[in-house]
């Protein structure tokens, strides 16, 4: 590292100091807020404390402290009718307790149906009432911190703000409320409602035997943590069986990701060097594999490795490709690595020959010069300036590839079907990776939405954790500046 | 400037609004709309059937929006959004413990219910009858005997050879072979259900599975096992089979005799032409070198039949339309267009019924087959797996019979 890149990090640290000490003043200041509303403010503000918008009101901040007031009686009108009623039933312990019922129908002849308690409802308009409660004390805050600093402006001598002057405001110093509003509110509906839902389901028993609108499912607490990784009966319970694909994912991830990678480069290395001729024609050869849709790829790759397909016809063979079940059915996963290479490779080689490159040309004379030899140029120049720029890179297709569905589920389907070492009920089979045996979880004919649940999240867990772990020591991360 | 803002403004809610997709659909006058779902091959029956029952009904207006689903699993497909899934779908009678558990499947009473009863077959009725607390309820509207017998080719086997297992092998070579789908548990079950063995599934109240046991892992199953795996190995049986490497076995000659079911009846015709026949099952030889026993395969009777929704919200009209798909008219219409052999009692006299060859090898077949009721959900998957085992053991003639019945078996039970 150079003298002034060095500089310029410990400048970079010490004002970050400097900003971590004045946010955390920040910080007390506003923990005390309400505190310090509640005792030095005037009664007004006292006043906007159970009613919202009263402050502003005796302020004669008419129209301000009317919004305010319409949100407070909107909301105390939605949970008396609707939100109370699915708080209480989601905490309750019960989602829902009249089963649904029938009755005869003379005249038509028919059972008429008789709506019951929908559990998968009540626990959808549980957690969006919670949203909903959490939205109103948010806007319970911003009415009392409002009324507060207006009790303050009137101490300094100030004038309190009239509607068009806040309505100014909030189109200059305060732009990012009406910009972040929007995007806030459908984050908290289209992501963080939907991941709450299905982050709790891994706490009730939704499977198949409590399948709503028939049937209520309930909270189980842990139990089905305890179904995962608790004791279990002998060669093939939940938690062998589980740490058996746990142990395949980690293996296909990393054989998939750093296979890709190093032929990817090396097929970039080899297309460059110099006295190969139709450089161009090489490479697009190569890359019109990506233009050929991935899962077009796939069912033709795996018609061709079928027990009657064209490999074997050729070979005049008959092996098994994709469902040998010998040793550990060694050969279908080898098979599938080695497809998805044949899918992966000229992705890497796209991007590997454009930040080849972009390296100077004057390391690989001066290492010449030196008598470098072609082994320890690549080891030396060209992979450290590869993976310095493209470690994010390789994150990424890691999780992804823990996540890669498409090319184990086209291929194989997750077979084949071993009885000894993934029976016990547990669905999984031999090429599953944690994600596929979760989606079967949830496709079978005995769906289990709160196992499929509880891998979601230690697949989550297990990305996120490794994400942050290995991006936060990558040197793109520490010194981003370091090969300019 | 303020232009930007309120641009920028607008983008965002924007932003959040083009993640949802728009589901905008208003029929608003007293038009039904009828979901119904039928297999793919079954699309265009139900299309003409749709066609005539708003024909029949034009005091009413009807709208029918047939889609494809497959019948093996329907029940899943049902019970991931009951309310939201078909009014009437055609399903397999294994099914029904599922969709009744879910509490998908309108029961059928009053006046329909003597009608049903009176026009079809006791086994079609048993297999639609379900016990739920306490008392039995018919489910469904059956349509049509489901199992599978052999289909060959009569310029190579005898009326006698197709008897046995071993005489249709004896005609047959390596480039002319005999097709077994041996990882479907659906066939394969065929030889222990021969020997008598079984599962026994007690089920709660509710048809929720309490406990499964199966005996396939027993002496006798061991020997079936070993039964199974010599006919696997065998290089002139095709173990691998399934629909559609049959019917392209039959087209390009490489096979000559399979089991299968109805439903392939038309491609397999089309390939084999006058050499067509069918019959039932064969026998295959057990506890091969001491006893030689010859046992009949025993299939499994399936029924199919007519579910309709308990969640629809024109269950009068979805249960009037099912009964019309499954009326005695209907099934032989039925029978012309796919094949399928009537569970009406009237349809099943009609002539040219009773001389087809197919519905002959299926009611012959019946009287050795096990009515596919109370079957174990979890019985399919370890018997692919049983299936996948010996197709592996064949690259090398390994098949370790002990451990992978018995894992078989395990898998299964609960």
């Amino acid at each position: 590292m150079r003298t002034g890149d060095r500089k310029v990090n410990e400048e970079r640290k010490r004002s970050g100091e400097v900003k971590n000490v004045a946010e955390k003043e920040k910080r007390r200041e506003y923990a005390n807020g309400l505190y310090r509303a509640w005792k030095y403010g005037s009664n007004a503000t006292r006043l906007s404390f159970f009613v919202t918008g009263g402050g502003q009101i005796l302020r004669g901040q008419t129209v301000k402290g009317l919004i305010y007031m319409a949100g407070q009686i909107v909301f105390l009108l939605f949970m008396a009718t609707k939100g109370g009623k699915y708080l209480v039933e989601l905490f309750s312990g019960k989602l829902g307790t009249i089963v649904s019922g029938e009755r005869w129908n003379e005249e038509l002849q028919i059972f008429e149906k008789i709506k019951g308690d929908n559990s998968f409802l009540i626990l959808l308009y549980g957690i969006g009432s919670l949203l909903v409660c959490i939205l109103f004390v948010l806007l319970w805050r911003m009415n009392v911190f409002g009324s507060y600093e207006n009790d303050l402006r009137i101490k300094n001598g100030e004038r309190v703000l009239t509607i068009k002057e806040d309505w100014r405001r909030l189109w200059n110093e305060r732009f990012h409320i009406p910009l972040l509003t929007p995007p806030f509110l459908g984050l908290l509906v289209f992501t963080a409602l939907p991941l709450l839902f299905m982050v709790l389901i891994a706490f009730t028993n939704y499977d198949y035997a409590h399948m709503p609108p028939g049937k209520l499912f309930h909270w189980v607490g842990l139990e089905n943590f305890t179904t995962l990784f608790g004791a279990s009966n002998g060669e093939t319970g939940f938690l062998q069986v589980f740490l058996r694909v746990f142990a395949w994912t980690l293996v296909w991830a990393f054989f998939a990701t750093f296979g890709n990678y190093f032929l990817g480069i090396l097929l970039a290395l080899l297309i460059q060097k110099k006295g190969i001729r139709g450089k161009g024609v090489w490479r697009t050869m190569f890359v019109i594999a990506i233009a050929v849709p991935q899962f077009v790829t796939l069912l033709l790759m795996q018609k061709i490795l079928d027990g009657d397909g064209i490999l074997n016809k050729l070979l005049g063979t008959q092996i098994l490709w994709l469902s040998d079940q010998r040793n550990f059915s060694i050969l279908p996963r080898c098979v599938i690595l080695l497809v998805n290479l044949w899918i992966g490779v000229p992705y890497t080689l796209l991007m590997a020959t454009g930040i080849l490159t972009n390296i100077p040309a004057d390391y690989y004379e001066a290492a010449k010069i030196d008598g470098a030899s072609p082994v320890q140029i690549f080891f030396k120049i060209t992979l450290p300036y590869m993976l310095q720029v493209t470690t994010p890179y390789l994150i990424t297709q890691f999780v992804g590839n823990i996540n890669n569905f498409n090319v184990i589920w086209l291929l194989t389907g997750g077979g084949p079907v071993d009885n000894v070492y993934y029976g016990g009920g547990t669905q999984a089979q031999s090429t599953d990776l944690l994600v596929t045996w979760l989606y079967r979880l949830t496709t079978d004919q005995n769906p289990r939405y709160n196992i499929a649940s509880v891998l979601g999240i230690l697949i989550f867990v297990l990305s996120g954790a490794f994400s942050l772990f290995t991006y936060r020591r990558t040197s793109a991360a520490r010194n981003e500046e370091a090969f300019q | 400037m303020r232009k930007k803002k309120t641009c920028g403004v607008f983008a965002s809610v924007a932003g959040v609004f083009i993640l949802t997709a728009c589901n905008c659909q208003g029929v608003s006058d007293d038009t039904v709309t009828l979901t119904i779902w039928v297999s793919e091959a079954d699309k265009a029956f139900a299309e003409a059937v749709a066609k005539e029952f708003e024909e029949k009904h034009f005091e009413k207006k009807y709208r029918f929006v047939i889609d494809i689903q497959g019948e093996n699993d329907v029940a899943t497909r049902v019970l991931k959004d009951v309310e939201s899934a078909a009014d009437v779908f055609s399903c397999a009678n294994d099914q029904l413990p599922l969709l009744v558990n879910g509490d998908a499947l309108a029961k059928v009473a009053g006046e329909r219910l003597e009608r049903i009863r009176k026009e079809n077959t006791t086994e079609a009725l048993d297999s639609v009858t379900l016990r739920k607390n306490d008392t039995d309820n018919i489910y469904g509207m059956p349509y049509t005997d489901n199992t599978f017998f052999l289909y060959y080719d009569r310029s190579v086997f005898t009326e006698e050879d197709v008897q046995s297992v071993d005489a249709i092998l004896n005609k047959c070579t390596n480039e002319r072979r005999f097709a077994f789908p041996m990882t479907d548990g659906w066939y394969t079950t065929s030889f222990f259900f021969g020997k008598g063995l079984g599962y026994r599934v007690v089920y709660d109240s509710d048809l929720a599975e309490q406990t499964i046991e199966c005996d396939f892992d027993s002496e006798v199953g061991r020997k079936v096992t070993e039964a199974m795996w010599s006919y696997a190995k065998d290089t002139r049986v095709k173990a691998d089979a399934n629909d559609s490497k049959i019917t392209a076995g039959f087209s390009d000659g490489s096979i000559a005799a399979a089991v299968s079911g109805i439903w392939n009846r038309k491609a397999i015709e089309n390939a084999l032409g006058d050499r067509f026949a069918a019959a039932k099952l064969p026998t295959y030889t057990y506890d091969k070198g001491n006893t030689d026993e010859q046992v009949q395969l025993v299939s499994f009777a399936g029924y199919k039949l007519l579910g309709v929704n308990n969640y629809s919200k024109h269950k009068t009209d979805a249960l009037d339309f099912a009964e019309f798909y499954t009326d005695c008219e209907n099934q032989i219409k039925h029978f012309d267009a796919r094949g399928f052999v009537p569970t009406n009692v009237a349809a099943r006299e009609e002539e040219r019924i009773k001389s087809d060859v197919c519905a002959t090898a299926v009611t012959r077949q019946l009287a050795y087959s096990k009515t596919q009721k109370d079957v174990p959900s979890t019985l399919w998957l370890p018997m692919e797996g049983l299936g996948t085992a010996m197709l592996t053991g064949i690259q090398n003639g390994v098949f370790d019979v002990k451990g992978q019945i018995e894992a078989c078996v395990r898998a299964i039970e609960k």
